[in-house]
């Protein structure tokens, strides 16, 4: 495994010697690395912020953001400093700075999932991850750019403009060249993964609902880790589609996923769908010192992979894919055979069903979900922007619905102008399969198909 | 009670029979809300607007719901003190449609596969009206060897109207449209009761007449106050009905098309509109105005009609689908038994056991156990003192009951109930309302006095009344002390008395006509009596002495 990821680790140092060629490297360093630092008093945590801002400050080309964090980073570092100066850090993510998906909802921090519905929006509270983040001590940088509301692939449609691929071949670092052929960083957490690739920070959250979390991750060069459903709570994630949102964990190597997921996984009593407390890995925890566990066990074999077996699903080779992508993956095979692992060929004969079927359910979730952005309670209203423009909009921010028609032609107005054209196409699939007289022959079989294929 | 299908008469003479069926909206009795933790809407207080709201009832981004297992305890017991079948898996579902005091654009309900089906309401309040005594007399009062033998057998029929299902879903806010003032129109939306627990029990349309609809929902309160899950108030919101109406020629097969009224906020309303709509429809068919078409009414309480909504047809598609963010709900049997066992005795069985431990006739029992205020508690401790063990007294003939039984209905039903009528309406929902207003205790020494003869029945009225709407302080016998109250019970000085009265000159004219045949003129002279004493005697004694007094000097001719 070593020698498959030799290559791009190679290229990667070469990217951040590149553009950190003045700075420290800590940014550059991995979040075990930099723990490690921190708990053995070599860096203080402000130092770790210092650098990663400096970096966010370069690499501003990339767009990774949506919100940036300075001030309350510089705050929570200080805090971390005196911990780590009184010996009372709180375990090993104390100080660490990391970026969150801007569709986990942050106490006192703008949070749009990048949707110019939620312009503005700053919630009263922490997601559970984030909550969970904060407890530990850990410093949150800026909130990432992605796909409106998780819909896409590309995070290409954002309020916020498109986020950059920071492996892009042409002229990175030159703020004036944007009609160099610039890479996608996939999406919809394409920011996140962006970050992370590009030393913004140590890690990211990032959450995956058909993809969103993996196909960045490998699309930067990253370690993306979506977990099963329910081991990351979704309390405070922005809901995209209920069943299948999964937090998830973007990180520069598995040993840092592994330790964000130890404080970021177990249920919490305000997500009823979490894996309840006492079944498999629920609980949380353990998956950084399982991990380095396994990895001193295999060390003093020539075979650490002995017993391990790994599938190669034969639906996932598909015609399309890129010539040195499947010769990357042909390559992992070997060397995990090499190093002791059983390959073999694995069948999942419904994965052809199952985009089909991740369409359906999504978008129909969307459709429900979406529901609330009315413009009446939190985020964009056009009434209000009509009226603040002196236009004397019908409806105002105080005016008067006098009938039903009112009241659903201003929401019309609002949701027309304020969600984009992808979540426009979802919300209308979803509202189709929806209908009484589609509901069997969509969501039914969808969900007929995602029982097989799913979880 | 015999179950009467009522006809309604067109205006062309023809007989149309009438079905029923209603959709009742209860909030269930709880502190939070159904999916989050903030307080539940208190109908009958005034709140502070948006007072009550925690971010999931606001439907802020990222919030999700959590089941309020205490609502779904109370929605089993309901569930179960009406039969249903408690199903050990229901599911939450989404039904979509936008509106400003709906924060999620869907309300959280169950669909297809709802916490209960089945069972039935037994129609505890007669149709016919809730004082009415019925002709037939008391029920038998049996013996302690047939109640102990587990026979629940009241001796006399209770009808019962089928329930199709029950499901919990979430009540909406509240919106405001102000129009007050030039130029500062503002609609607002108050979140306070959005997310509240509610109850949706939906009953078979096997109603048969307005009144019938109306003991129906009258029952219902009852069941539902009785195991706690609902205040069942009206008035305030915590209950309210929609009805579905159908009519078709009297003795015909199959139902007519039914048509839906909404929103009724008083059992007096819904027995209007169900009498209207039934009338309505009787005569559009009657007159050839075509035929019943499904179709959505309101009620104009104003004009006491039914008012066109909107059509069935033009109804929005709601979008159903099951609820993501909540796995299905499963009630264990183990769970249903327990709360089976929390269950108290249901208004039935305590109609029926008062009859059957006390001796009370039907219409006494029916009547106790309908009254508000916790009257068959009230009752029982009135029979058998304070602080003794409700029933299982029966069986030793009169000897374990502290004042007789029947005196102490009577007392209820012919003078209590009337006097805290207005105090305690049927609305009134306040379980120990009439120990509150007027200890069973202080009754109990005043039917005391009464029994031993200290007072007259006359003078145990006068002091009732006083103890209700006077002197909320003081015993029976204080009053009577106070008052100079106690019976004469000297045959010597009534006799004297009713001599005094009789031969008083004053009086002379009405002695004559009754001696030349007005008998009815005897009661005149007892009424002196009375008014002397202020009713303190007792009225066999006046009547016996008056009549010998009347009857001894002159003999008259006529009378017997």
């Amino acid at each position: 495994m070593r020698s498959a990821c030799g290559q791009a680790r190679r290229r990667q140092r070469r990217f951040f010697s590149s553009v950190t060629a003045d700075a420290s490297l800590h940014s550059g360093l991995s979040l075990a690395e930099a723990s490690r630092k921190v708990q053995e008093g070599d860096v203080r945590p402000s130092e770790l912020a210092e650098a990663c801002i400096k970096q966010m400050e370069r690499s501003s080309w990339l767009n990774c953001f949506v919100t940036r964090c300075f001030d309350s980073a510089r705050l929570e570092a200080e805090a971390a400093d005196a911990r780590q100066a009184n010996g009372t850090l709180t375990g090993p993510l104390d100080g660490i700075p990391y970026a969150a998906k801007d569709n986990f909802c942050t106490l006192g921090v703008q949070t749009t999932a990048s949707s110019a519905a939620l312009a503005g929006f700053t919630p009263p509270y922490d997601s559970t991850p984030t909550g969970r983040l904060r407890q530990v001590g850990s410093i949150l940088m800026g909130k990432t750019n992605m796909d409106e509301f998780g819909m896409g692939s590309g995070t290409l449609f954002s309020e916020y403009g498109r986020t950059l691929n920071p492996w892009s071949p042409e002229s990175p670092g030159d703020e004036k060249n944007t009609e160099a052929p610039f890479l996608v960083p996939g999406g919809s957490s394409g920011g996140s993964a962006a970050a992370v690739s590009s030393g913004c920070s140590f890690a990211a959250l990032g959450s995956d609902t058909g993809g969103s979390v993996r196909q960045p991750a490998a699309f930067c060069g990253v370690v993306g880790l979506k977990p099963t459903y329910g081991l990351i709570p979704r309390h405070g994630l922005i809901a995209y589609a209920s069943s299948l949102d999964t937090p998830g964990v973007l990180a520069r190597s598995i040993l840092d996923a592994a330790m964000v997921l130890d404080v970021v996984a177990g249920p919490d009593s305000r997500d009823s769908t979490c894996i309840p407390a006492g079944k498999g890995r629920a609980g949380g925890g353990g998956f950084a010192s399982d991990l380095l566990g396994a990895a001193a066990a295999g060390s003093s074999s020539s075979w650490p992979l002995e017993g391990v077996t790994v599938g190669i699903p034969k639906e996932f080779n598909v015609e399309e894919l890129d010539a040195g992508v499947r010769e990357a993956w042909e390559n992992t095979a070997r060397t995990a055979a090499a190093l002791g692992a059983a390959v073999v060929e694995v069948f999942m004969p419904s994965v052809p069903q199952a985009l089909a079927a991740y369409a359906v359910l999504a978008s129909a979730e969307a459709s429900s979900n979406l529901s609330r952005y009315d413009g009446l309670r939190y985020g964009a209203r056009t009434g209000q922007t009509a009226a603040s423009r002196g236009e004397g909009a019908a409806v105002g921010g105080g005016g008067i619905f006098r009938d039903q028609g009112e009241l659903h032609a201003e929401i019309t107005r609002t949701r027309t102008a304020y969600f984009g054209d992808e979540v426009k196409r979802r919300i209308l699939t979803g509202c189709f399969v929806l209908c009484e007289s589609a509901y069997h022959d969509y969501y039914e079989l969808a969900i007929e198909e995602g029982t097989i294929g799913h979880r | 009670m015999k179950r009467a299908a009522e006809r309604i008469i067109g205006p062309k003479g023809g007989a149309w029979d009438v079905f029923i069926g209603l959709e009742v909206h209860a909030q269930i009795r709880l502190r939070s809300k159904l999916f989050s933790r903030s307080q539940a809407a208190a109908p009958s207080e005034h709140d502070e607007p948006n007072s009550r709201v925690s971010l999931f009832d606001a439907s802020f981004p990222g919030t999700l719901p959590v089941l309020n297992a205490s609502a779904v305890d109370q929605a089993v017991k309901a569930a179960l003190a009406l039969g249903s079948t408690v199903h050990r898996r229901s599911v939450f579902e989404r039904k979509h449609y936008f509106y400003s005091d709906l924060p999620h654009g869907y309300q959280i309900t169950q669909q297809r596969h709802p916490i209960a089906t089945g069972g039935s309401l037994p129609l505890i309040f007669d149709p016919a009206g809730p004082t009415k005594p019925k002709a037939g007399g008391a029920a038998k009062a049996r013996s302690a060897d047939e109640l102990q033998g587990g026979s629940n057998d009241p001796g006399f029929h209770v009808p019962a109207i089928g329930i199709t299902r029950i499901q919990l879903e979430v009540d909406s806010g509240k919106s405001l449209h102000d129009r007050k003032g030039e130029g500062a129109e503002r609609s607002l939306v108050d979140l306070n009761r959005a997310g509240t627990a509610l109850m949706e029990i939906v009953f078979e349309p096997e109603i048969r007449s307005a009144a019938e609809a109306g003991a129906a929902l009258r029952s219902l309160q009852l069941f539902l106050r009785r195991v706690g899950a609902c205040d069942g108030n009206m008035e305030d919101g915590s209950m309210r009905c929609d009805l579905n109406v159908s009519v078709r020629p009297a003795g015909t097969e199959g139902l007519g098309e039914r048509v839906e009224v909404k929103n009724m906020n008083s059992v007096r309303h819904l027995m209007t509109a169900a009498a209207a709509e039934a009338v309505r429809q009787a005569r559009q068919l009657e007159m050839g105005e075509g035929p019943i078409e499904r179709e959505t009414r309101g009620f104009d309480v104003s004009k006491g009609e039914t008012i066109h909504l909107r059509r069935k047809e033009g109804s929005v598609d709601y979008r159903f689908f099951p609820e993501p963010d909540l796995p299905p709900l499963v009630v264990t049997h183990e769970h249903v038994e327990a709360l089976r066992a929390t269950l108290p005795e249901l208004p039935e069985a305590t109609m029926a056991r008062l009859s059957a431990e006390y001796g009370l006739a039907e219409h006494l029992s029916r009547l106790i156990v309908c009254a508000a205020g916790g009257a068959s508690d009230y009752y029982e401790d009135l029979v058998n003192g304070t602080g003794r063990e409700r029933g299982h007294a029966a069986g030793e003939g009169s000897g374990p009951y502290r004042r007789d039984p029947k005196v102490a209905a009577n007392w209820l039903s012919n003078n209590l109930f009337g006097l805290l009528k207005d105090q305690l309406g049927s609305g009134d929902s306040d379980e120990g309302g009439l120990e509150r207003r007027l200890p069973a205790e202080r009754l109990g020494g005043l039917l005391d006095l009464l029994s031993e003869g200290t007072i007259s029945s006359q003078t145990a009225k006068t002091v009732l009344r006083e103890m209700v709407l006077e002197d909320h302080s003081s015993t029976a016998m204080e009053i009577v002390e106070a008052k100079d109250l106690r019976q004469i019970t000297d045959q010597a000085e009534i006799e004297s008395l009713c001599r005094g009265i009789v031969q008083d000159p004053r009086h002379a004219k009405q002695l004559a006509s009754y001696r030349s045949g007005k008998a009815n003129l005897s009661k005149f002279f007892m009424g002196q009596a009375f008014k002397a004493t202020r009713g303190r005697v007792d009225g066999k004694v006046v009547e016996t002495s008056v009549m010998k007094l009347l009857q001894q000097p002159e003999p008259p001719a006529a009378n017997p």
